[in-house]
């Protein structure tokens, strides 16, 4: 049952810190900015350093979880809850990884319709990318990594661009801070787990992690620059844009790339966005791969024929939803859902854990 | 590995069945300035500019204008098409005028198409003009000495003086926002040419029919933010003036947060001296006259200035915005009731840098 990976499949620790950050990076970083300052407007970006830091406290729950027996969370279901109910929780953790996989693969082609080419059919773009993340997968969870370490490498001098809006920025608009109820900031905060949800894949990839004591500061490396960036995506953004103006904004980021002048190209968004593929393919990747290898370690399932499925069935879900009302939709089911997995379904399976592990022990 | 190859050549094939419409440069009719105007009834006559590619390496691009009259903004569009032999697109739109009719009854429809459209740039010039932005446009296609766009030109190069960065961005950043208004530039067509009048001023989307002239633009950008650049004229006396260059000038506001607001505009102008009539620069003394001189002079004009906005209830400097970022708890509609009475003061500090390179 606890099989463990062979010493070949895994990855050095500090890729945790890429997989982490990478996770949580995706999508939605290009619109985050009006959802967050909806209750807590141009203080929001309090906001997501709260957000972050509670995020940090259960990332550091999960590793506590996760380092008494060095297992993934199929067996850590059926260690606490018994082989039946484990399963079954197990099922709904795969369906919400497949649920994050669907919003991202989603919301890109979305952005790719909207602000590249109108009258494209996204069937067939599904299905080219398809092709690419199962020949991505296929190749194991180092190839996953390396894809991920090199999606933050392409991604990662986009933040460059930040330079061309804050020539025109209102500083102004971020003063007075604290000017909002806590509750409000609070409540903006809440808007932000949206955009820290993905961490929790560690579950399914904490066996292919050297040394995995020595990840878990990694990952909180990992979290931490996620904090920041969006930090500074949000911080750019309120000051170029006001605030109503924002509201009406449904991509801020990517309308901060229009603006981007540089003599070799007029309009950088459609670099941009193109650039972003290597920031999206990973995400989808780690999504399917962690899905199937649930689907293997709780079905003894071969995880080749079980991702083609899966693929499939990812395919066949962000097909299903067209208009940007039902984009919306799942992105606020997802919110909810990792809202409350990441706040109260983890620390209870901690304490539950701990308890079980307990009473185990001195009953052998 | 024939595998892999296999899926490699899959992707290719069908990639293309994207149904992606290709854009060809000779194609296409790319428009450069759109110009709306008021056309009774609740109709608009737009027109619009268009580059057309000509056979040859090295020939111009020859341009035509199309017009038509419709009841929305983006259906002209469509209208012209009936007359055009290519697909007219807006990627490279440069501009976007509106006549001085159909801005006071408000222009915000018109801009709002552009906004939603993702090919159209965020620098994308907007400008009101004194009389029919059909003129402007059809000038515009006469313009062929010029390789650009000469209205975009125009605007952007007296954006470094005289005039504030106005473009897309910049209109719905002020028109969205609370307590501010958004500022356009003012064209006049003067018999083959286009000029800058001023500057518009708008209540919201309108604009109320009043603008700032030329010469004072160099004024509003002292108030509208830090900048460098623009020569004014300031009469010293009686057939005397004086012309100062700006070097740098930067400007702070102060509101006040008792229950009595009042605001305070401090600027900072550092200058130098470009032409003078019958003064002698060699002296110190005469030189920190000339400076309180300035000083007297830049303060009233200010003051009228600011007067202006409050007579006419518009904000283009963002003052109820400032007090907003300088006041907790800050109430914004009682701001629009007490804002034309608030009282508002000036002060210039003008400091002479350089006066050429001779003595």
């Amino acid at each position: 049952m606890d099989i463990q990976p062979k010493e070949n499949r895994k990855v050095s620790a500090y890729y945790a810190m890429f997989l982490i950050h990478k996770m949580q990076l995706g999508v939605g970083i290009l619109g985050f900015e009006r959802v967050i300052a909806k209750y807590a407007e141009y203080d929001a970006w309090i906001s997501i350093i709260i957000g972050g830091l509670s995020v940090h406290v259960i990332l550091w729950l999960s590793f506590r979880i996760l380092h008494k027996d060095g297992n993934d969370i199929v067996s850590i279901h059926q260690f606490t809850f018994g082989k039946w109910i484990g399963g079954v929780v197990t099922v709904f953790f795969i369906l919400y990884i497949l649920l994050i996989t669907v919003t991202i693969l989603r919301t890109y082609i979305e952005v790719i319709q909207v602000w590249m080419f109108p009258g494209l059919n996204a069937y067939v773009l599904m299905i080219v990318l398809g092709l690419l993340v199962y020949s991505f997968v296929i190749g194991g969870f180092r190839v996953i990594a390396g894809a991920a370490f090199m999606g933050i490498l392409i991604t990662l001098p986009l933040l460059l661009l930040k330079y061309f809006p804050l020539q025109q920025a209102h500083f102004s608009n971020l003063a007075p801070v604290f000017n909002h109820s806590i509750k409000d900031i609070l409540l903006s905060a809440k808007t932000m787990t949206l955009n820290y949800i993905g961490f929790e894949l560690v579950f399914m990839f904490y066996p292919f992690l050297n040394q995995p004591r020595k990840a878990e500061k990694w990952a909180h490396f990992g979290h931490a620059f996620s904090i920041f960036i969006y930090l500074v995506s949000a911080l750019v953004s309120f000051v170029y844009f006001s605030q109503d103006q924002l509201k009406h904004s449904v991509w801020a980021t990517l309308t901060l790339w229009k603006i981007v002048d540089l003599p070799f190209v007029e309009r950088f968004e459609y670099v941009g966005i193109s650039m972003w593929l290597f920031g999206v393919i990973p995400n989808i990747c780690l999504g399917l791969w962690a899905a199937s290898r649930a689907v293997k370690r709780l079905f003894y399932f071969e995880q080749r024929k079980s991702l083609i499925y899966l693929l499939a069935i990812v395919l066949m879900c962000s097909m299903y939803f067209e208009t940007r009302q039902q984009v919306d939709l799942i992105n606020t089911i997802l919110s909810r859902m990792g809202f409350w997995i990441m706040y109260f379904y983890i620390p209870i399976l901690f304490v539950l854990y701990t308890v079980v592990h307990k009473v185990r022990k001195k009953t052998p | 590995m024939t595998k892999k190859l296999i899926i490699f050549i899959i992707s290719f094939l069908v990639l293309t069945g994207c149904g992606v419409q290709d854009n060809i440069l000779e194609d296409l009719l790319l428009a450069e300035v759109t110009g709306y105007d008021a056309a009774g009834k609740n109709q608009i006559r737009g027109s619009t500019v268009v580059a057309v590619s000509q056979s040859g390496e090295k020939s111009q691009m020859g341009k035509e204008v199309y017009a038509a009259t419709t009841h929305t903004g983006k259906n002209f569009i469509q209208k012209t098409e009936a007359e055009a032999s290519k697909r007219l697109v807006g990627g490279r739109l440069q501009a976007v005028v509106y006549g001085e009719e159909l801005a006071k009854q408000g222009i915000y429809d018109y801009v709002d198409t552009y906004r939603r459209d993702p090919a159209i740039g965020r620098n994308l010039y907007l400008a009101v003009v004194d009389g029919k932005a059909e003129d402007i446009v059809k000038i515009e296609s006469k313009m062929l000495k010029t390789p650009d766009v000469k209205t975009k030109e125009l605007i952007e190069q007296n954006s470094q003086a005289n005039l504030p960065e106005t473009n897309l961005h910049t209109f719905l950043y002020y028109y969205y926002g609370d307590n501010m208004d958004p500022v356009m530039p003012l064209l006049k067509q003067e018999k083959d040419h286009i000029r800058v009048k001023g500057i518009a001023l708008f209540k919201n989307d309108k604009y109320i029919g009043k603008h700032i002239p030329y010469e004072d633009g160099f004024l509003f950008k002292m108030l509208y933010g830090n900048f460098k650049n623009g020569i004014y004229e300031i009469r010293l006396k009686e057939n005397s003036y004086m012309n100062i260059q700006n070097i740098s000038s930067s400007v702070e506001y102060n509101i006040n947060t008792n229950k009595k607001p009042a605001a305070n505009i401090s600027v900072h102008i550092e200058g130098s001296v470009v032409e003078v009539q019958d003064v002698d620069l060699k002296k110190r003394s005469v030189i920190s006259k000339l400076e309180r001189d300035a000083e007297k002079v830049f303060q009233k004009n200010l003051k009228k200035m600011v007067r202006m906005f409050q007579d006419n209830d518009v904000d283009p400097l963002a003052l109820g915005d400032k007090a907003r970022s300088q006041i907790r708890r800050f109430d914004k509609k009682h701001w629009y009731d007490i804002y034309p009475s608030i009282p508002v003061t000036v002060h210039v500090k003008v400091k002479l840098v350089q006066e050429g390179i001779t003595e």
